[in-house]
């Protein structure tokens, strides 16, 4: 009977052991008081533009911008990452880097504009690119491959051609719901 | 209390000076400009002013008669509007309360109460040539946004965040705020409790001189703003004085951020992927970081007067960039840095430095050299943040000497400090000094001659 019982202890002690063995991720809740971007230093809103990722030796970073994340990776290697997380643009659940589907388009507002935004499937991020009518979906491996530009608005625009501007009204169809996602589409086209 | 007799009487009388005193403190509070705004609000009769702009002509100066408009208005026409100080517009819808659609229009001399918050904006520019001037502004979100406009003026107004009566706390915006929007001057304004106080994005040749930006998170934050100016402003009290990030060609001078240091993230001036900017005759002080610079180069840092901050400066992968003759004065840490090497550092005053000028030239023929140690050791491990300034770290930062010809090292250190703003600081210590003497001898006194006599 005793001897059962050791064996007993002994399989359910093998049992916790090996789970502590697996290495569990999450993606932790975003403090917008104390937490910055580790590469850009700018506060991390706790918006749909939020990324984080933990090493594997369990430390956490968090960004304001996929494309702080990415300078990340570029700087230290992807290998000691343990899991990435970037949010769903819609309701801001964290989705894995891998999982995520990606919509790229120059004009799109980003913390630190590099103008990508996180969907958590193809269908939702297809839908938003159909609903603004610009905008590339890309996937998670497509995103390697990516440029990763920051827009900064027509640098190489000659300077000069600023003060020219086209009398008159403008064509005014944002309105300021549109801002509330934090992008002005309009805003290009109509300094062009 | 009135039995007592005389000695309650003498009370008494006391307490009605006190009254009084108080009852002044009272009468002098709703002289506060913001306040009595709020006040008028409940008692006019709003009168809504689109109407009267649809039937101003093109290029007419519209002079408002005192009272208590309604908003949201759009304006699509060139216009002059007037307030003179006496008019106050109300908006209660989640639009804008003012729409500027068309070039040129002028606003003046109002007051303005967005209650909306979140995107919702006191006043939307949309146009160029647009000035905004004398203006005070009450919104939930907001203050003004400039949406491609350029050759705007926006000056001397006062933009605040408040919550509308009735209404929980909202979610604050940016007190001026552009993108798109070039050589735009921005000056002489107030603004206080927002998000951002002067958010600037892809808005080149932009001036922003003489702005007051006090309790914001960035008082001026500013994105990708090549060849503008950021000068002479005072903040105090936000997370970050000036937050300047992937500009080249810009001028960061005759700033004046201090106290920031709320935040364990605060610091007076950041500067991030910076280039050939200069940034020059700043006063920092009192900041948890007076200046911190992360991959930038080319920069001209000199004359900036580095005070009482928890560090004075942090490089972090700047290289290149000239730093000369800044003082550090008081600062518990003068400066750290970390992969940065090729700076030309020199005359720079550092107060905590032992120099020796053996040829009597002014400046010490020992270098001052920066050692990285504690910050790497901090980047790798946050905890070891437990051991600052401890003996032992000291110790080991002093035997650690690994490519030393790689650290910021400044080749002449000034020995005496030039500038003249420390010295005021320094007689403004002796009269406290007095003061403080003096309080105490009274207070002895008080306490030998009264004190004793009671017991």
């Amino acid at each position: 009977m005793k001897k059962w019982n050791i064996l007993g202890l002994m399989v359910l002690g093998m049992l916790l052991l090996s789970a502590c063995g697996e290495k569990k991720y999450a993606a932790l809740p975003i403090n917008e008081e104390v937490d910055i971007c580790v590469i850009c230093n700018m506060q991390v809103k706790d918006d749909a533009f939020a990324t984080q990722l933990t090493t594997k030796d369990g430390k956490n970073y968090k960004f304001d911008d996929i494309g702080c994340m990415n300078k990340w990776k570029e700087q230290n290697g992807s290998e000691e990452i343990g899991m990435d997380y970037v949010r769903d643009y819609n309701d801001k659940e964290w989705i894995e880097f891998s999982k995520a589907s990606y919509v790229y388009d120059e004009s799109l507002r980003t913390p630190m504009a590099y103008g990508m935004i996180s969907f958590k499937d193809a269908g939702s991020a297809e839908a938003f690119v159909k609903e603004q009518g610009l905008g590339t979906v890309l996937t998670a491996g497509e995103l390697a491959s990516h440029e990763w530009t920051q827009n900064q608005n027509m640098m190489n625009m000659d300077m000069m051609n600023d003060e020219e501007h086209k009398d008159g009204e403008m064509s005014d169809d944002m309105e300021s719901k549109d801002a509330d996602k934090g992008m002005d589409m309009t805003q290009n086209s109509s300094d062009k | 209390m009135f039995s007592k007799g005389n000695g309650s009487h003498h009370i008494h009388k006391v307490r009605v000076w006190f009254m009084l005193i108080l009852m002044n403190v009272v009468w002098i509070v709703p002289l506060n400009p913001g306040i009595v705004i709020a006040s008028s609000i409940s008692q006019t009769e709003a009168i809504a002013l689109q109407p009267i702009i649809d039937q101003a002509q093109t290029g007419d100066v519209l002079v408002l008669a005192p009272g208590t408009y309604l908003g949201p208005v759009v304006i699509d026409k060139r216009l002059t509007i007037r307030g003179e100080g006496v008019v106050t517009l109300l908006n209660h819808s989640a639009d804008s309360a003012i729409q500027i659609n068309s070039n040129g229009v002028k606003l003046q001399e109002m007051n303005i109460q967005q209650d909306g918050d979140g995107e919702s904006a006191a006043i939307v520019v949309r146009a160029d040539q647009v000035t905004l001037e004398d203006l005070v502004i009450h919104t939930g979100g907001y203050g003004i946004i400039l949406r491609g406009a350029n050759g705007g003026v926006i000056r001397n107004n006062i933009i605040r965040w408040f919550i509308p009566k009735g209404q929980a706390p909202g979610t604050r915006g940016n007190g001026i705020d552009l993108y798109n929007s070039h050589g735009t001057k921005i000056m002489e304004n107030e603004i206080t409790y927002l998000r951002d106080g002067i958010y600037l994005e892809n808005s080149r040749n932009t001036v922003v001189d003489q702005n007051k930006l006090y309790y914001l998170r960035y008082g001026i934050h500013c994105m990708y703003i090549d060849g503008s100016y950021v000068t002479n402003n005072i903040g105090e009290y936000n997370i970050t004085g000036a937050m300047v990030m992937g500009v080249t060609n810009v001028v960061v001078s005759g700033n004046s951020f201090r106290k920031q240091n709320q935040n364990v993230h605060s610091q007076g001036i950041l500067l991030y992927d910076v280039h050939t900017s200069s940034i020059v005759n700043n006063t920092v002080e009192g900041n948890r970081v007076g200046i911190y610079m992360e991959q930038s180069s080319d920069n001209d840092l000199r004359d900036n007067i580095i005070l009482r901050n928890f560090i004075g400066v942090q490089f972090l992968g700047a290289e290149g960039n000239q730093f000369q003759s800044n003082g550090f004065i008081a600062n518990v840490i003068e400066a750290e840095a970390t992969d940065s090497k090729d700076n030309k550092m020199n005359g720079n005053f550092w107060d905590s430095f032992q120099g020796l000028d053996v040829t009597n030239v002014g400046t010490s023929d020992i270098p001052y050299a920066i050692n990285p140690f504690y910050q790497q050791l901090i980047s790798n491990n946050s905890a070891y943040q437990l051991f600052f300034q401890s003996p032992g770290m000291t110790f080991l930062s002093d035997m650690f000497t690994n490519g030393k010809e790689e650290w910021s090292t400044d080749h002449a250190p000034l020995m005496k400090l030039t500038t003249g703003a420390p010295a005021e600081t320094a007689s403004s210590y002796g009269i406290v000094m007095v003061v403080g003497w003096l309080l105490l001898f009274l207070s002895a006194v008080t306490i030998i001659y009264l004190g004793v006599l009671r017991i």
